[in-house]
């Protein structure tokens, strides 16, 4: 590939130009360290973890965290009903809430990226037919769809992405097809036209890269809602099995001992609340890093 | 031979040359479900090398549908184009633009043919620079590649005005003003040596100041490049100044034609006369200025009559049951710089017509 002189400036200014966004917006820088951290720790969980996630030690069962008075530095954020470290189970739940969001969206995304895009360029009968179906799917009440899947196929983590994908499509649906009608009969798009440009170019050169940043930033919001919903799932005892450390699952073993072990609940509450925050803040930081009107270059 | 012709007497003056462009009988309809829309009723005109044509109307006169359908830029459907041939000639060789198919018709566009809109500030994709959507054109009809693109891309820029062109080439949209986007975008309407430029109402959404120097840069453009300009206006003033020739349309129909001076000095159709009538004059008294009484027409019937009958202070029982069709008013009626008039009255003699029609 050759790269002319005035490419090559052009590509020198652009990480000034990205550190300039970033550096400006506390908040979403806030979220992104937040974001980057809590994907680094799900990653690093075996290696993080103190203790065997799944190691019970009835002796030891609800003992405080470290700052506690009768707390250990064994145990840094106590250990629940079992005896199980609380940190490791932490760590490793991370996993399942990031698996449920990360891959739950993707199959949302995917899906509403695809129909939305085929309703919104195609107009017409197309449009009418995926727009109906979408319908009928948003009218589905997914909490009884988990409880049906999850009495006939069992619980697993696979069901609940799965649900979550297919229950939460017809949002992207909606939302990819009414950025589509906006951007085709853009300015830019008939433009495009006037000069001849295929239909290819104008999907690949137009319509996608002006649908990417409306998409992400529902994604990012998605994801944040599949957490809590995977998280609120797990305390009715309908996600993973317990066999798996959830914070849902947590929350749900720990609602019993409220009053006496109040950590049991909390540590996995905050968990969600802060993995929650860091995504909406995320997400409010790329709605306006993506839009090109926020790049002032000065 | 050549004596027989001129003794026919009638032998039309041999055409200055072949029309690049010729536009017979078009008419365009919009099928709505309140009903069809007749937006365009059977115009024809002619077009010729290094001519501007200046097309002259209000809102919903057809102007603009007129001429995007001539590149099929309107949406098909509810659009469609009922009748009518667009003969683009170039040398030997002549294309009927209203029957190519969609890949044809994308070695036409920008190409040939090249388009400028009425809002710059939506025209440009907010998301790539400027110099790259000129460039992008230049690659995709093959017209140089790489960095030789890139250069005409630079060189295109400096042409239409737009100083620091090196650096402004990675500039984006929103880092332009008005101005300097509408010169992006004849950039890109010339940037392939097109024949003919259409400009629709292309200085409307500026202010006064940068209306001029972009009709400047237009007008300079055309005669450095010996392209035909078709342009669309509601600016009556503005075509006076930059047109040969100008077609006034009303109801989607052609309503008066000729070279701008005959039509602006001599106007001979009553919407003309109107339309004239309502610019206010600096060198005269501080009169209120005439209107035209009434409203422009409901297009969603078939024209079956004069579409200006309702509002004209001379319309008589033919208006209301014939469309008139174009009469030819200085006698020469094949001559290509002719003056007509779909009119049935003869504002020149005060009399009505029945015949005589082009």
């Amino acid at each position: 590939m050759r790269i002319d002189a005035l490419d090559r400036q052009d590509l020198r200014r652009a990480p000034q130009r990205l550190a300039r966004i970033v550096l400006r917006d506390k908040a979403g820088l806030f979220g992104l360290i937040l974001f980057v951290l809590i994907v680094f720790l799900a990653l690093a969980a075996p290696a993080l973890s103190p203790h065997d996630p799944l190691q019970q030690n009835l002796r030891s069962s609800r003992q405080p965290p470290a700052w506690h008075e009768a707390g250990s530095m064994e145990h840094p954020l106590g250990t629940d009903n079992l005896g199980r470290d609380m940190l490791s189970r932490i760590l490793v739940g991370t996993r399942v809430s990031l698996t449920v969001g990360f891959f739950g969206v993707l199959i949302a995304s995917s899906i509403g990226l695809v129909f939305g895009m085929t309703a919104g360029y195609m107009g017409g009968r197309t449009d009418s037919a995926i727009m109906a179906v979408t319908n009928l799917v948003l009218s589905v009440p997914y909490l009884l769809l988990v409880v049906v899947v999850a009495s006939v196929l069992g619980r697993s983590l696979l069901n609940v992405i799965l649900i979550f994908g297919f229950t939460n499509a017809p949002l992207f649906v909606r939302v990819t097809r009414g950025e589509v009608l906006r951007i085709r009969t853009s300015g830019y798009v008939e433009s495009a036209i006037s000069i001849g440009a295929s239909r290819h170019h104008i999907i690949t050169r137009h319509i996608l890269p002006n649908l990417i940043g409306p998409i992400l930033t529902v994604a990012t919001f998605e994801m944040s809602g599949m957490i809590f919903y995977e998280a609120g799932l797990g305390f009715l005892g309908l996600s993973v099995p317990p066999s798996i450390p959830s914070w849902g699952n947590m929350l749900a073993a720990g609602r019993q001992y409220i009053q006496f072990s109040p950590w049991i609940a909390t540590f996995p509450g905050l968990a969600i609340v802060v993995t929650s925050l860091s995504m909406n803040l995320l997400g409010d930081w790329l709605r306006d890093v993506l839009d090109p009107r926020q790049r002032r270059s000065s | 031979m050549m004596r027989r012709r001129k003794t026919q007497g009638h032998t039309p003056h041999p055409p200055r040359s072949e029309p690049i462009l010729s536009v017979k009988d078009l008419s365009v309809r919009f099928n709505t479900v309140d009903g069809v829309v007749h937006a365009v009723n059977s115009i024809s005109f002619d077009l010729y090398r290094g001519e501007t044509l200046g097309v002259v109307g209000e809102s919903g006169s057809g102007k603009s549908v007129s001429m995007l359908s001539l590149l099929r830029l309107i949406p098909e459907p509810p659009g469609e184009i009922t009748s009518g041939s667009a003969i683009l000639r170039s040398g030997d060789e002549s294309v009927d633009l209203i029957s190519l198919s969609w890949k044809q018709m994308n070695r036409v566009r920008g190409r040939r043919v090249g388009f400028v809109f009425q809002d710059p500030l939506s025209s440009l994709n907010p998301l790539i620079s400027v110099g790259k959507q000129i460039r992008e054109i230049i690659e995709r009809h093959n017209i140089a590649r790489g960095s030789a693109a890139k250069r005409r891309s630079v060189d295109l820029l400096k042409q239409v005005g737009i100083s620091d062109a090196d650096n402004r080439y990675h500039s984006y949209p929103h880092e332009f003003s008005g101005g300097m986007r509408q010169r992006v975008m004849i950039a890109i309407a010339i940037a392939c040596n097109p024949e003919l430029v259409i400009a629709d109402e292309p200085t409307t959404a500026l202010d006064v100041t940068i209306q001029a120097q972009i009709i400047d840069l237009l007008m300079k453009l055309k005669r450095e490049m010996g392209i035909s300009v078709i342009w669309i206006s509601h600016d009556l003033g503005v075509v006076a100044g930059i047109a040969d020739r100008v077609m006034v349309m009303y109801g989607g129909t052609a309503v008066e034609t000729g070279t701008a001076e005959t039509v602006y000095r001599h106007p001979r159709h009553p919407y003309t006369v109107g339309l004239l009538g309502a610019i206010p004059k600096l060198h005269q008294d501080n009169k209120r200025l005439v209107n035209i009484k009434g409203t422009p027409p409901s297009v969603y019937s078939a024209l079956r009559q004069c579409p200006f009958a309702p509002r004209c202070p001379w319309s008589f029982d033919l208006c209301t049951q014939q469309r008139p069709p174009l009469f030819a008013l200085d006698g020469n009626a094949v001559s290509d710089s002719r003056h007509t008039s779909a009119c049935w009255y003869d504002l020149e003699h005060n009399t009505r017509r029945t015949e005589g029609a082009v």
